[in-house]
């Protein structure tokens, strides 16, 4: 009994010790209306001024997180409900579609879609190459990608990372006439030991000359060239793909009405335009005026979305196997 | 632990004085500890919350001036008409732009563009602002109010504020727009926190706007931010820093201050070393200190277990030395008297039992020969019976009875066997006499069985004889018995001459000495008194020429009870 008074006398006057030491003027934290949480794969000179935009019309505050699609729709998937995620902001056609089921649909008339994802901009696949390096013959499209020249030459991110990576892939198999074992092998050679994680890093590897050429989106090469890069962008001959950027709501998330506004935001006039004059990315309002660096004349294949998002895994362990067999 | 400790009183000394020791001293610690984190705590709160009052005092003012200032802006008709003015360099409008930012140029640039974002006057000097967009950011959000709206750089370094110029009918004419950068908040703001502070504004979403060490500053907001929307307590553990916030209400932004703790880990573990060393050096102390009184305390009580262990052996011989004066003191003494007397009991037990079989001896000694007296008796019994005397053979009979009887094993018979003893004596003798004298035996029933030593009565009853009646012509001996505080009183009378006075004395004084006469008086007191203690035996009373009394006390036994 004595031991046991000593030890309550003992808590106590520790407990007295702690209580003093309580915090004062914590700003109150944001209610939960006021909060979106944000997974995205863009890079933070893309979503930063957006999401600033976002925040200060809508008084809402968002908590990014920053990955690869790819990555990103797997840390969702593993921790299905227990996800703090509300909205995912970027992500190719392909892998949004092969995970639709993840999905909750933006159902607006304006969007015309009832599609469990939301497409906000897309920007075409387009080849670069380095001025300084490449003179004659430039690569003008799709097969020059396998061409013997560039072998180890070809900055090209790691399709499991980056989706625009795998449109490239699956777009090569869909294009192309040929065994697409032997396709994707031919383009396996050129690309060497090239292995970059975001598109981004191939313009950046292009220009400063590690590779000669590479595969990257137009709106990245356009904002490496706004910066002084010098390289040299080249729409395919024969044709390129839109690579959709899409947002898509999480379901069964805690922010759900949040992440309808943000989706309402994202396809704002205001919004869609900024995205053309500041990002380079063509918006999907048809109201809103491309300027004149985008050329609206582009010819695009017929790309099939649905079967680029079936074969993803396909396509992505048989890629995989070849990488194991480069390397060894 | 708790059997360790209640195994010996050593132990729970060493315990207690442990307590005592150590308790104090770690609550001391604690204590002493807590007040003084609490006080420096909350000495440099208080600080920092008036530098902090300060500063948002500077900024508020500032802003509030900023405000005054586009507010007189776009009210004034005259940059409304220089706005619509086709030609729109104004030097009036200029001049009033100056006067009117005279006070606060040094700390932002002011602008005023016109409705599509053109910059029209500017104060800066060196370069002219691009244009900006009336449908995203600052324009967009003054558009849609009538106030001063300020919202921070998209670089994250400075902030913007911005008022729309309307005309009476409401429509946008152009816009009054301030930029504070990185310098202006320099300058506002230093000299007034002290220098191992920083400062931290954030805006409405707690993006930086300004801070002063701009390298640390950027991560400190992000984790600061991620902590608020966590709802946890601000703080950055790894830099040890305390953040204290005051909110801005113009402009929605937030002042955080970053303070260094004073007692940072290094500080806490040299102060939680010293405690433990302070502690180390106590324990020490203390187990000196009852390793000491413990020693003094047990020393004596285990010398006095020892000591009784000795007894218990059987060791009477052993003595507790002693030096001391107090309790333990006085114990040991006592327990040396103890064994002392013990000693001394034990002693005089063995002693009187060696008187026992001393006297046993002596009255084995006068009883010789005893089996061939009675083989004798018996053939002078058969003699007399052969030769028809029949005086012989009855005393014969009696004397073989009498003689069987003393060397009989039991020591003790009950009443009626020893008063047939004594009428056999008294027939043997009454043969000797010729008659001469007569004995009554007057004894009630109840006493028949009462356990008497066997053969005490034949010795008074002869010492009646010899010494009393054997002289004269009619003597006359009495038996009697009665019951006295619970003890048998046998009595023998006589009316013979009576017992000397020296004899009589050393009877009743119940003397040891073995005198030569009356020796069988003597055994029977002192059997008597050995077997049953002090309080028994014999007394005589006696007055010379008037016969005797002799009494013999014992306990009653009854022969049932006795083994």
């Amino acid at each position: 009994m004595r031991y046991v008074r000593g030890i309550f006398l003992f808590a106590f006057l520790l407990l007295a010790g702690c209580g003093l030491n309580s915090a004062e003027g914590v700003v109150s934290a944001p209610s939960r209306e006021q909060r979106l949480v944000i997974y995205t794969s863009h890079t933070e000179s893309v979503y930063a001024p957006l999401i600033k935009e976002f925040e200060e019309r809508t008084g809402i505050w968002v908590e990014v997180k920053t990955g690869g699609t790819l990555e990103l729709i797997e840390c969702i998937k593993e921790k299905k409900e227990n996800s703090d995620c509300d909205l995912l902001f970027g992500g190719g056609a392909d892998t949004l579609e092969a995970n639709k089921e993840l999905f909750a649909p933006y159902s607006k008339e304006r969007n015309g879609t009832n599609e469990s994802w939301t497409p906000f901009s897309s920007s075409p696949l387009v080849l670069i190459y380095n001025t300084k390096l490449v003179r004659n013959n430039p690569p003008t499209g799709w097969p020059d990608l396998l061409k013997e020249v560039w072998q180890g030459e070809i900055a090209y991110a790691d399709p499991q990372s980056s989706d625009s990576a795998y449109t490239v892939l699956s777009v090569l198999t869909q294009m192309l006439s040929g065994e697409e074992s032997k396709l994707l092998a031919a383009f396996r050679k050129n690309i060497g030991n090239c292995g970059l994680v975001s598109a981004e890093q191939a313009v950046s590897e292009v220009a400063n000359g590690n590779y000669y050429i590479g595969v990257t989106l137009e709106e990245t090469a356009l904002r490496s060239m706004q910066e002084g890069y010098d390289i040299t962008m080249v729409y395919p001959e024969e044709g390129t793909c839109m690579q959709v950027d899409g947002l898509a709501i999480i379901s069964g998330c805690a922010h759900e009405e949040n992440a309808r506004l943000f989706i309402e935001f994202m396809l704002e006039q205001d919004t869609q335009q900024y995205l053309a004059e500041h990002l380079n990315r063509r918006p999907v309002r048809t109201d809103v005026p491309l300027p004149e660096w985008l050329p609206e004349d582009i010819s695009c294949i017929s790309y099939d979305v649905s079967l680029g998002a079936s074969r993803q895994k396909e396509l992505l362990s048989l890629w995989r196997g070849l990488y194991r067999e480069v390397t060894e | 632990m708790k059997a360790w400790i209640r195994r010996s009183f050593r132990n729970r000394i060493f315990v207690t004085i442990l307590m005592i020791t150590l308790v104090p001293l770690l609550l001391c610690d604690i204590i002493m500890m807590q007040v003084l984190l609490q006080r420096s705590e909350s000495k440099l709160a208080g600080q920092a919350k008036e530098e902090l009052a300060r500063l948002e005092g500077d900024f508020a003012n500032l802003m509030e001036t900023f405000s005054d200032i586009s507010e007189e802006l776009c009210n004034n008709t005259m940059v409304h008409s220089a706005l619509r003015r086709e030609n729109k360099s104004s030097h009036v409008t200029y001049q009033l732009l100056f006067r009117l930012t005279d006070d606060v140029r040094e700390y932002a640039r002011f602008e005023i563009m016109d409705c599509d974002g053109n910059c029209q006057y500017t104060t800066d000097h060196t370069q002219s602002a691009g244009a900006m967009e009336p449908s995203w950011g600052i324009l967009y959000a003054a558009g849609n109010s009538e106030e001063l709206v300020f919202c921070r750089e998209d670089s994250g370094d400075g902030m913007k504020a911005a008022r729309a110029i309307r005309d009476y009918n409401r429509k946008i004419l152009g816009y009054v727009v301030i930029s504070m950068t990185r310098n202006g908040f320099d300058l506002l703001f230093s000299g007034n926190y002290s220098p191992t502070s920083s400062l931290l504004l954030l805006d409405a979403y707690w993006h930086p706007v300004y801070l002063t060490q701009s390298a640390l500053g950027e991560t400190a907001a992000a984790s600061l931010r991620q902590q608020l929307l966590a709802g946890e307590k601000l703080s950055d553990e790894v830099r040890e820093c305390s953040y204290f916030t005051r909110h801005q209400e113009a402009t929605g932004f937030t002042l955080v201050l970053e303070q260094a703790r004073t007692f940072t880990a290094p500080v806490r573990n040299t102060i939680y070393f010293v405690s433990i060393v302070m502690g180390i050096l106590s324990l020490l102390l203390c187990l000196w200190g009852s390793w000491l009184l413990s020693r003094h305390l047990a020393e004596p009580v285990n010398r006095l277990d020892g000591a009784m262990k000795e007894v218990q052996k059987g060791n009477f011989d052993v003595c507790v030395s002693n030096s001391r004066e107090d309790e333990l003191g006085h114990l040991a003494d006592s327990f040396n008297r103890m064994t002392e007397e013990y000693r001394k009991n034990l002693e005089r037990t063995v002693e009187h039992q060696k008187e026992i079989n001393a006297t046993q001896l002596r009255m084995l000694q006068a009883q010789l020969n005893p089996h061939f007296l009675y083989n004798t008796l018996d053939s002078i019994k058969w003699l007399g019976v052969v030769h028809q005397v029949p005086d012989i053979a009855t005393i014969a009979t009696d004397l073989a009875a009498l003689l069987r009887a003393s060397i009989s094993g039991n020591e003790f018979i009950p009443l009626s066997e020893e008063l047939e003893l004594i009428e056999r004596y008294i027939a043997i003798q009454s043969i000797r006499f010729e008659d001469r004298f007569t004995c009554e035996i007057d004894i009630a029933d109840r006493f028949q069985n009462c356990m008497v030593p066997k053969m005490v009565l034949q010795p008074l009853v002869e010492n009646s004889i010899l010494h009393g009646v054997a002289d004269l012509e009619d003597g006359y001996i009495k038996l009697s018995a009665r019951e006295e505080e619970g003890d048998l009183i046998l009595s023998v009378s006589d009316n013979g001459c009576g017992i000397p006075p020296e004899i009589l004395e050393q009877l009743n004084n119940s003397g040891r000495r073995l005198p030569g006469q009356h020796l069988g008086l003597f055994n029977v007191s002192s059997i008597i008194r050995l077997h049953f203690g002090e309080k028994y035996g014999i007394s005589a009373e006696a007055e010379p020429g008037n016969g005797s009394v002799i009494r013999l006390r014992l306990p009653i036994q009854r022969e049932e009870t006795h083994a």
